[in-house]
């Protein structure tokens, strides 16, 4: 559990969350209710509703923001389950996925009611209308992004840009407007509703760069899933985009692997990946996410004395180390 | 441009590309036509009915792409047209129809809507149980019932009186024709500028 989180009144408005999300998954029909309960119960950081809850108790209204902050992990939960689908994933945080054990159809129809009801509990908040108005945004872009990202499997030109594309919409937004969200909810004036926006989205963007290298270096056991299952899809992330940039003696070779799709299987993910780190792509791919983590940081610092201000500077900290 | 056909633009340069889908004229128009209907039924705002037509059209379309996936495919490329984007694509309609929801001020129709959302995923759970049968028909009509509602809704009419319209016009006009295959986006717009 990330550090921040410890922190006693977000950990307490955290199982506040958890104790009210199982309350809204006891749907009426009981498969759905079965497969949303199992999606919850499989565990997660909740990483959006805490940011939730963060910067709702800078305006002192995190005692109103618990049904806000759970719509947000249920928009979560319903795109990791759509993603599953999408990713022809077989497990998700060691769990069979819902399309394994029933069906893609099946999968989606769950996915969809989940964020059916993420919608009705933000149309009953504060500022309703232009929660609604954030959370349209929200998820047409994060489709955009995610068809962006499968227009360019084993794309070898793609640009930091391209990169920037996807992961701003595949993850940055949705932490963004989890702060966003409670800014306006919490009532904020529109200045510190974009200065909120701008933290999320900055603690978004290092999260994903951070989650991609990670998925080339961290070892297989720890992952859960063989290194470089990013690069395997043709999914182009950070380091690789980097590498393939520079003129070197294996560029060809690195080329050929990708465009390939890596012919011999894992055993030439993990050439490509060994090419990448020689090629200083893991560093470089680092500095980025440094950049990110320092603009939160100063977005933060600031930030009026607010209460939990500290507690969020220890969350940049915990990024800056994070490791699974 | 149409907004529906604006609703379908991904990042500039892509196309939504339809031609492994077999979408037909109603399924791009159906709810526009019916809104249109049950607009000057109830002496709605011009207006106001086409941006309703669009909302339930938008839903529909959503629910349609949702359940075109393909469950087995054999080749990256059926993989991605078949099902990877009917999930995405659906998805975009849907927040597209969220946006447009909340930019035209309507909504005080979204219960009505979610309500459509949540039987029509809980009727297609009931089917893939084998519990029930329900198509894409029993959908559109649920979704005509909806449609009804927001109209009585606009007008402060008894839902029952619009509904006798909406079942008229869904019998006379969803088994007529369901039209020509839409294949491609030229098509689709072309349908929006007769």
């Amino acid at each position: 559990m990330l550090s921040f989180l410890k922190v006693h009144a977000v950990k307490k408005k955290l199982e506040e969350v958890e104790a009210y999300l199982d309350q809204v998954l006891h749907f009426e029909h009981p498969e759905i209710r079965e497969f949303a309960l199992r999606t919850l119960h499989a565990g997660g950081k909740r990483v959006r509703p805490s940011l939730t809850i963060l910067t709702a108790s800078m305006f002192k209204n995190e005692d109103n923001i618990v049904p806000l902050a759970a719509a947000m992990e249920l928009l979560h939960m319903a795109s990791l389950i759509h993603d599953d689908v999408v990713d022809e994933a077989d497990t998700r945080r060691g769990a069979a996925t819902i399309n394994v054990l029933k069906s893609n159809r099946y999968a989606i129809h769950v996915g969809d009611y989940i964020l059916a009801e993420a919608i009705d509990i933000i149309s009953k908040q504060q500022n309703a209308d232009r929660l609604l108005a954030i959370m349209g945004v929200l998820s047409a872009e994060m489709s955009l992004g995610e068809v962006e990202q499968l227009r360019t499997t084993y794309d070898i030109h793609q640009t930091i840009e391209d990169y920037n594309y996807r992961i701003d919409r595949k993850t940055a937004l949705l932490m963004a407007t989890s702060c966003q969200a409670a800014a306006v909810a919490s009532g904020a004036s529109d200045e510190e509703i974009e200065r909120f926006y701008k933290i999320g989205y900055n603690l978004g963007m290092n999260f994903q760069i951070e989650d991609d290298i990670l998925d080339m270096t961290q070892d297989a056991k720890k992952l859960g899933k063989p290194a470089g299952s990013d690069l395997a899809r043709g999914i182009m992330t950070l380091p690789t985009i980097l590498v393939l940039q520079k003129d070197f003696a294996e560029k060809t070779e690195l080329i050929r692997l990708i465009e390939e799709r890596f012919p011999n299987g894992q055993a030439d993910v993990e050439r490509a990946i060994n090419i990448v780190i020689a090629q200083n792509g893991i560093q470089e791919a680092e500095v980025f996410a440094e950049n990110y983590l320092k603009d939160a940081e100063r977005d933060i610092v600031a930030l009026p004395e607010y209460p939990m201000k500290k507690v969020l500077l220890e969350g940049v900290d915990f990024l800056r180390g994070r490791a699974f | 441009m149409h907004k529906l056909v604006e609703a379908m633009r991904v990042k500039e340069g892509s196309v939504f590309d339809l031609t492994h889908h077999t979408f037909y004229e109603r399924d791009f128009t159906f709810f526009i036509r019916l809104s249109k209907y049950l607009g000057r039924v109830v002496r709605c705002d011009k207006a106001r009915a086409e941006e309703i037509g669009l909302l339930s059209q938008l839903i529909y379309l959503s629910s349609l792409l949702h359940v075109s996936i393909t469950e087995e495919t054999s080749d990256m490329e059926q993989l991605r047209a078949e099902k990877q984007m009917p999930v995405l694509l659906g998805d975009l309609l849907y927040g597209r129809f969220i946006s447009e929801l909340s930019e035209t001020g309507n909504s005080s129709y979204l219960p009505i809507y979610l309500s459509y959302l949540k039987e029509f995923n809980a009727n297609n759970i009931d089917s893939l149980e084998d519990r029930t049968e329900f198509d894409m028909k029993k959908a559109a009509f649920l979704l005509m019932v909806k449609t009804n509602e927001v109209f009585a809704l606009v007008m402060g009419h008894n839902p029952l009186d619009v509904l006798m319209e909406g079942e008229l016009f869904f019998a006379e006009e969803w088994n007529v024709s369901k039209g020509e295959k839409v294949t491609n986006m030229a098509q689709l717009e072309a349908l929006f500028d007769r």
